[in-house]
């Protein structure tokens, strides 16, 4: 972060995030600052802690696209709590303002690739800035390596470090990774192991046949088979009761190694 | 000259030197020592506005207890679910006002008289309605949320750091400016297309009145269910619950999938059999389409509920589940601002 000086009685300046004016605390004097050249850098503060992003983990395995004994057999084998750096640019391209985000790391982390700067709290990224413990992740693309190939002018660019929970996990053998956005809580995952349909499918299925049948031969022979839509219901929910139903884990908290 | 230093551009008064005062957005100012009137070309900053919390933590939280309580949560949400945290914060919106005009040409279709015959009528509706346009100014993340409504009663306070969490703008002005524009002009011809069963010619334009960056409150509720972090958004003014994600009802998924199973069933199997029965008359083939089409909507409806009810998503989040409640449109007309005319 550049030190800034009052350029009218040379106190240290606050400067804020997203503002184009700072007013000097100790004379008053208003300097504009002009960010086209300079490069901030902001923090976005973990706003979930370990807990809660296990938490969030765990409430993604038992969700419906999610196969079902994931949330009872995910063995957790890296839970990292770390800070992951993106460029963002702001230029004027044709005249309007247009907001560019770019790696400052290679990655293959899942939802890294979309390259968004999650919603949170931007504060300045500083000597005074609590990482909370989480490791802070050097960027090793450096800036010039985008600068020649952005369009239009600079209105200003920062390193932004976003928070975010790093997380290996096995599942019968295979090993898979997730991210959990320490801000919001949002869940980015490549590929994971997913739930089939066709239980759901047969379930519905075969309470359908059964009350096609009572709906055919209780009209065409008589009123009596309509018991069998009745039969459909209970069967249907019955075996549907089977296909919801989860294991509880033996042990409810998700544990990380 | 340091880089830091070249980065600070000092503002007088180019008159008499006086120091000037101005504030983030403004583009002229008034040099208050000798009086003179000067135009700032900085970056074209956006207003900000900023809406004040009204609702207190409890009532954020008897909301979020209420909203436990209905469709298909878990039974034993209420009595074992347990919050974890909730805090308020502030979301930044893009918020555009502007006069939404569109001039739409089509034909309504109508069925009249004893054999049905279809008459085309040409209408022709001119669209003149100021309409309000709002979006998230970051990355949605898991908030699920898009855009608001501000209420009438809100009230607006100066744009200050406080205390309360800000969550900083990240999208591109001049794209939100853009976007609003369109989705207006798009609005504005769907109001003019309305009644319209096709639409022959449409042309819009839209007058933009204020571009404002509206920061509005909401509480955010983190709470665990079986070892699972869930969360809820609460409208920090309305006290709505907005958005969130819930633990859903297995008992409900199962009765879903008997009752849209059966029920289906016994429709098009009624359906059938009467068609049969009365050889293929019209009534006979009327009660056949009718039990079918009820047939496949009971069915995909009960599915969705037994497949996807083991997560219940509220507003605009991501994801498999069961969607429920609504999602807050991005373009609201502004009733006492119109001036239609319909032909």
């Amino acid at each position: 972060m550049p030190d800034f000086q009052c350029p009218k009685c040379g106190a240290s300046l606050q400067v804020k995030p997203g503002t184009q004016m700072a007013t000097c605390s100790f004379c008053g004097t208003v300097t504009y600052i002009d960010r086209r050249s300079a490069l901030f850098f902001y923090l976005l503060p973990f706003s979930i802690d370990e807990n809660a992003a296990k938490g969030i983990f765990k409430r993604w395995t038992a969700g419906p696209a999610q196969a079902k004994d994931l949330e009872s057999s995910a063995n957790i084998t890296k839970f990292a709590k770390e800070f992951f750096p993106v460029f963002r640019f702001r230029r004027t391209v044709n005249g309007k303002e247009a907001v560019f985000v770019k790696p400052a790391k290679g990655t293959l982390l899942p939802g890294m690739q979309d390259l968004t700067i999650p919603p949170g709290n931007i504060v300045i990224y500083d000597a005074n800035a609590s990482t909370k413990g989480a490791d802070v992740i050097q960027p090793d693309i450096a800036i010039d390596s985008y600068l020649p190939e952005l369009t239009g002018t600079p209105i200003d660019q920062a390193l932004v470090y976003f928070p975010i929970y790093e997380i290996a996990y096995t599942y019968k053998g295979a090993a898979y990774q997730a991210v959990v956005d320490g801000s919001s809580g949002a869940v980015y995952t490549t590929s994971s192991p997913t739930r089939s349909s066709g239980a759901y499918i047969a379930v519905m299925g075969l309470a359908f046949t059964l009350g096609l049948l009572g709906g055919i031969l209780g009209i065409m022979v008589s009123p009596i088979f309509f018991v069998l839509v009745i039969a459909g219901f209970f069967a249907g929910k019955l075996l549907a009761a089977r296909v919801v139903e989860r294991q509880k884990p033996a042990d409810a908290e998700v544990k990380a190694e | 000259m340091t880089e830091a230093q070249k980065i600070l551009v000092s503002m007088t008064c180019p008159s008499c030197g006086g120091q000037v005062q101005c504030e983030e957005g403004e583009d002229l100012v008034l040099c208050k020592f000798c009086e003179s009137v000067f135009a700032l070309t900085t970056d074209e900053g956006a207003n900000k506005v900023m809406y004040k919390m009204t609702v207190d933590k409890d009532k954020a939280l008897a909301k979020v207890r209420d909203w436990w309580k209905t469709g298909p949560k878990a039974q034993d949400l209420v009595q074992t679910a347990q919050v974890t945290e909730a805090y308020p914060m502030y979301l930044p919106f893009w918020r555009l006002i502007a006069r939404g005009k569109a001039c739409v040409c089509g034909i309504e279709e109508e069925r009249r008289g004893k054999d049905n015959q279809k008459v085309e009528i040409p209408r022709e509706a001119l669209i003149n309605r100021e309409y309000i346009y709002s979006e998230i100014a970051c990355e949605t993340g898991d908030l699920g949320i898009q855009s608001i409504v501000i209420p009438e009663r809100a009230q607006a306070i100066s744009y200050d750091d406080q205390e309360i969490v800000t969550f900083g703008v990240t999208s591109s002005r001049d794209n939100a400016y853009e976007a609003g524009g369109r989705a207006i002009r798009q609005t504005a011809v769907e109001d003019g297309g309305a009644r319209m069963d096709k639409i022959y010619f449409s042309k819009s334009f839209f007058f933009p009145k204020a571009f404002t960056l509206v920061y509005y409150p909401f509480w955010i509720v983190r709470y665990s269910y079986e070892g699972r972090t869930y969360f809820a958004t609460v409208d920090g003014i309305t006290a709505r619950v907005v958005s969130g994600r819930a633990p859903g009802n297995a008992g409900s998924q199962s009765t879903a999938a008997g009752i849209g199973g059966a029920l289906s069933g016994g429709l098009a199997g009624f359906g059938i059999g009467l068609a049969i029965v009365t050889e293929g008359t019209d009534v006979g083939i009327g009660v056949l389409v009718v039990g079918i089409v009820a047939a496949v909507a009971l069915l995909g409806y009960f599915y969705n509920r037994f497949r996807y009810g083991d997560e219940i998503l509220e507003g605009a989040v991501n994801g498999k589940g069961l969607k429920s409640g609504r999602t807050q449109k991005k373009v609201q007309p502004i009733y006492n601002e119109t001036y239609d005319y319909f032909k």
